[in-house]
């Protein structure tokens, strides 16, 4: 299968109905402000019946949110900093320009480390229509502190609403990460040249079609932490090297394997597929094996190489810090 | 103010189909369809060109379908007849596993795979960093993989 040409097939049929349309162009008024008025009706509502856990509770502020930004921002507490697992988020510095606000804010303490990975885990919340990212800028080695430049620009290019607050969150932090890239596997290939034995119990997340999965034996190379070869060999007629992805669902740890002749050139390239046990619990490893079209007798003419990227810990708690959109002095 | 029908007519299924890549949910891009083109209608920005008026509609898509999948009251489970059916196999294969991704990832797949972006492009029209677009696209490859035992 072509997955970008499968892709691309099955998207032509989507598309926006003819009253869909005829809706949309209709005059916008007769819908947007009864929308609005309810939703300042009901945050009116929960705000006088319940304040305390618009304010004070993490799902009443979430779900406050939900129905008026602008009033749960309102609602919600300055906090410059949070600590949480021994891990500490502090609001550095805010500058505010134009369209654009920027927050520097820092992690230190626990694990934290260099290459810090918020593992997609962040979010923005703000009182108004905004896109916004966050990137990881500085490592401050003596202080043990990394720090991430948080950027929100209004939507439609307005300047930023004075008198508004931002919050951000995070709930997972993953470090120790290591990116060993086009390193050779120290494995002689011409020894698994036979017939190789197959695992039962073990499928990929989606039916596995048929293709055979290797047993996985003991530890025949380990080019980087928590990612090792543990078995190679023919198996209807495909060349397999199998890896090893140590709870792959925590540490991301993830690789690709390829072979290269002896002028150095990428052959026989194959691909990757993933299997798990039958009876995984959560933390269990993750095999992958890599498939090639190589026929044994040539197999002595190839090396083996790969990408490998790994992390050592994932830390979840609660970091959350909610600070006034104007310039820190 | 902007010529809303012609933008409907000019970018009406790109936004139509980011918007169900990133809900799953036919009525769900409906009403992001509508928001999107409500947004246009209200907000009348300055477009520098036709790209700069095209990611404009791409990126408050991806953030009103973001909103809506962050929403407590959008409905965990679909009737039948709301989302897109296919009936070759490799089609229905590649939607199941679409399915299981998460919407941010969904984006950026859907951005990539059928609009043709390269990731910095992408990370400007999301508003995430490069870095992070690369990241979520290795993943959602990964995790594509591991569903379609595909190389992608």
């Amino acid at each position: 299968m072509n997955f970008s040409e499968t892709y691309r097939r099955m998207n032509e049929p989507v598309a926006p109905s003819p009253d869909l349309i005829r809706k949309t162009l209709a005059p916008a008024r007769r819908r947007r402000f009864p929308r609005r008025l309810i939703a300042i009706a009901v945050a009116a509502a929960v705000l006088l019946a319940t304040p305390a856990l618009a304010v004070r509770s993490e799902m009443g502020y979430y779900v406050l949110y939900q129905i008026s930004p602008a009033v749960a921002q309102l609602f919600q507490p300055v906090r410059m900093s949070c600590t949480d697992s021994g891990v500490t988020m502090e609001v550095a510095a805010v500058r505010v320009e134009g369209d654009t606000a920027q927050a520097y804010i820092t992690l230190s303490g626990g694990p934290v480390d260099a290459a810090t990975d918020l593992f997609d885990s962040y979010s923005f919340h703000l009182p108004f229509d905004q896109s916004s990212h966050c990137e990881r800028v500085a490592w401050d080695e003596a202080a043990g502190a990394v720090t991430f430049l948080c950027t929100v620009q209004t939507l439609d290019g307005s300047p930023i609403p004075t008198g508004g607050k931002m919050t951000f969150s995070v709930r997972q932090l993953l470090t120790g990460k290591q990116a060993l890239e086009g390193v050779a596997v120290d494995l002689d290939l011409a020894d698994y040249a036979g017939e190789a034995e197959t695992a039962q119990g073990y499928s990929s997340s989606s039916g596995a079609d048929g293709i055979p999965m290797l047993l996985p034996g003991e530890v025949l190379a380990e080019p980087a932490e928590g990612i090792a070869v543990t078995a190679a060999g023919y198996v209807d007629g495909s060349f397999h090297v199998q890896a090893r992805l140590g709870d792959i669902h925590r540490t991301d740890n993830h690789c690709r394997l390829w072979l290269e002749d002896a002028a150095g050139a990428e052959a026989g390239t194959g691909h990757g597929v993933y299997f798990r046990s039958d009876t995984a619990v959560p933390g269990d490893d993750v095999y992958e094996d890599f498939l090639f079209d190589v026929p044994p007798e040539d197999l002595a003419g190839y090396t083996l190489h790969g990408d490998f990227y790994t992390a050592t810990t994932l830390t979840e708690g609660l970091w959350q810090v909610t600070f006034p959109l104007e310039n820190t002095r | 103010m902007p010529d809303t029908a012609e933008a409907v007519a000019q970018y009406g299924s790109a936004v139509y189909r980011l918007a169900y890549a990133m809900t799953r949910s036919r009525s769900d891009a409906d009403d992001v369809f509508q928001e999107v083109f409500l947004r246009l209608h209200h907000s009348a920005p300055d477009f520098l060109n036709e790209a700069h008026r095209r990611a404009w509609l791409l990126r408050v898509t991806a953030n009103c379908a973001k909103s809506l999948l962050a929403s407590p009251w959008r409905r965990r489970t679909l009737p039948l007849e709301d989302v897109y059916a296919y009936t070759d196999p490799d089609a229905s294969a590649v939607d199941e596993a679409m399915a299981q991704l998460p919407g941010k990832y969904r984006a950026v797949v859907h951005l990539f795979y059928y609009e043709g972006y390269q990731t910095e492009e992408i990370a400007r029209l999301l508003g995430r960093s490069p870095s992070t677009v690369r990241a979520q696209l290795t993943r959602a490859r990964q995790r594509l993989r591991e569903l379609l035992k595909e190389d992608l």
